[in-house]
């Protein structure tokens, strides 16, 4: 009962063995019992029976069936590979991972243009910063300096610094109301009625040069002002603007004080001089200067039909003058020749 | 179901290798099954189809059949339903070989005797359990059968001493006891009814 009850099915092997007649008559007759009972197994011995009367070579058999069966699978397993493993995770990995990289190369690559235009930005404010807070010193120095006029001179000079130095545009209109006031006030022959500063302001410069200074100061401010103002025509002088000295980062050589302040600097040092007379210029005084990369002058000259004295002392007078900022071209400082007219009177 | 294949531990039984096929449609899970039985399902091929070439191709045939129905259909006894679809597909095949119908006929018989013990092994076991009631149903048998039946159960002999102490010859052997078991079983349900 014990031996019946082992539920073991019978192998292939165990055929073989039991029909190989290697067993004991124990063994046989278990398995002669199993096989009553597994018509599969019995079936099969039936048919290993018939190999063997037939003398068929079952190891060569079982050998060529593993190949075909396996031949099946790979082909299959092939057929899978290319239609199933592919697109679920190899494929996705694969696209992702190129999108990655894809990624990260835009990704630094427009930041690294960024950089350079940032660093190209910073660049061109930290060149033309400095040149601007020069100017807006300097020409408090220079005021200081060269000034050894009536006080109410340099305070004008003074406001005119530091307009440029707030924003360079053209005439304020605090100045354009002071001249206009200083206007009435000549007028109304020097006697003030409005805030004192201003009349005496004009009364000196009156006094001193037979009113030319009102010129100098429109020339500074618009047209409209010299217009009014002066009524001498200025248009020439509008070739320089104020804007041009920072925005296009000279590219043409401007004196350290600003061009307004230079014209009053010259017109005042040839007045002092008593030499050269604003009576004597009809026309506007022809200066031809070249500056030098480093600042230096060099070539003075003056084109209009001068004495070799009063030429020699004009000459004397730019050269003591205010210091000069070179041109500059892509940054860097060049030789440059500077044509300039004044109007003396 | 890439990992799934790596987590699972390999399976070992029929059912398992087939609960895993249903699971994942892998061939060579299949395979790994088939590969058991594959000697056994060509020798019953040999047995209908006496043709080495043409049972080998059963044998390939049988196996795309199973990858088709295992799909869809649960199977509780792989063995037992193996064998009645390899012996179909067998069946099949001579009745297509018209010239091999005599074989056929032959076949058949020995078929139809083995038939009846395809589904008895839970009867085959209480056959023992019920010794009693045996010894009376021995008794109906023939003396062939009793006596082939007697000395194969209670004295656990093989055919082959069998045929040594009766001087039957194997084949018959082999009848009396299949027949004799088959009549036995058929007297003791009597007996219990």
């Amino acid at each position: 009962m014990n031996k019946s009850s082992k539920n073991t099915n019978i192998n292939s092997e165990e055929i073989k063995k039991y029909l190989s007649e290697k067993m004991s008559a124990k063994e046989m007759h278990q398995v002669e019992k199993q096989l009553l009972d597994d018509a599969f197994a019995s079936d099969a011995v039936d048919g290993f029976e018939a190999l063997n009367s037939d003398k068929i070579n079952e190891k060569l058999v079982k050998i060529d069936l593993k190949k075909r069966l396996n031949k099946r699978i790979s082909q299959e397993k092939n057929k899978e590979i290319i239609a199933k493993n592919i697109p679920l995770w190899q494929s996705i990995s694969v696209a992702a991972s190129v999108l990655l990289v894809l990624g990260f190369c835009f990704y630094f690559l427009t930041q690294k243009v960024e950089n350079q235009q940032v660093t190209e930005k910073k660049e061109t404010i930290l060149s033309s910063k400095p040149s601007e807070v020069i100017i807006s010193k300097d020409v408090e120095k220079d005021d200081l300096a060269m000034n050894k006029k009536p006080i109410n001179k340099s305070k004008v000079d003074k406001e005119i610094a530091f307009e440029i130095s707030q924003d360079k545009e053209e005439t304020p209109p605090p100045v354009q109301s002071e001249i206009a006031v200083a206007k009435v006030e000549n007028q109304a022959d020097e006697k003030s009625i409005e805030a004192p500063p201003i009349p005496t302001q004009i009364q000196q410069e009156t006094r001193a040069a037979a009113a030319p200074k009102p010129s100098t100061v429109s020339r500074e401010s618009a047209e409209v002002l010299e217009e009014v103002v002066v009524g001498a025509g200025s248009e020439e002088r509008k070739s320089i603007p104020q804007t041009a000295v920072t925005t296009e980062l000279n590219n043409e050589p401007i004196p350290e004080v600003g061009w307004n302040n230079y014209d009053n600097y010259l017109i005042n040092s040839l007045k002092k001089t008593g030499s050269v007379s604003t009576l004597t210029f009809d026309e506007p005084l022809k200066l031809r200067l070249t500056i030098e990369p480093s600042g230096k002058l060099s070539n003075v000259q003056i084109d209009n039909n001068l004495s070799k004295e009063q030429t020699e002392k004009v000459v004397e007078v730019i050269e003591k003058g205010p210091k000069w900022l070179p041109a500059r071209k892509k940054g860097k400082k060049i030789k440059k020749e500077v044509l300039r007219e004044l109007k003396l009177k | 179901m890439f990992f799934k294949q790596f987590r699972k531990p390999k399976p070992t039984t029929d059912a398992e290798y087939l609960a895993a096929y249903r699971a994942t449609n892998n061939l060579e899970v299949l395979g790994e099954l088939y590969e058991r039985y594959m000697e056994m399902v060509f020798a019953i091929c040999y047995k209908y189809l006496r043709d080495e070439d043409e049972s080998k191709d059963a044998v390939m045939n049988i196996f795309e059949e199973l990858i088709e129905k295992l799909r869809t259909h649960n199977i509780e006894n792989f063995r037992s339903w193996l064998h009645s679809v390899a012996r179909n597909h067998c069946l099949m095949a001579l009745r297509s070989n018209k010239f091999q119908m005599q074989d056929l006929e032959i076949s058949d018989e020995n078929s139809m005797e083995s038939e009846p013990f395809e589904h008895q092994s839970d009867e085959s076991f209480e056959l023992e359990h019920n010794l009693s009631r045996m010894e009376h149903c021995i008794e109906t048998l023939s003396a062939e059968q009793k006596a082939s039946i007697q000395l194969f159960y209670l004295q656990e002999k093989c055919y082959q001493e069998i045929t040594e102490l009766t001087g039957f010859e194997l084949n018959k052997v082999k009848s009396y006891i299949q027949n004799g078991k088959r009549n036995l079983k058929i007297c003791i349900e009597k007996s219990n009814e």
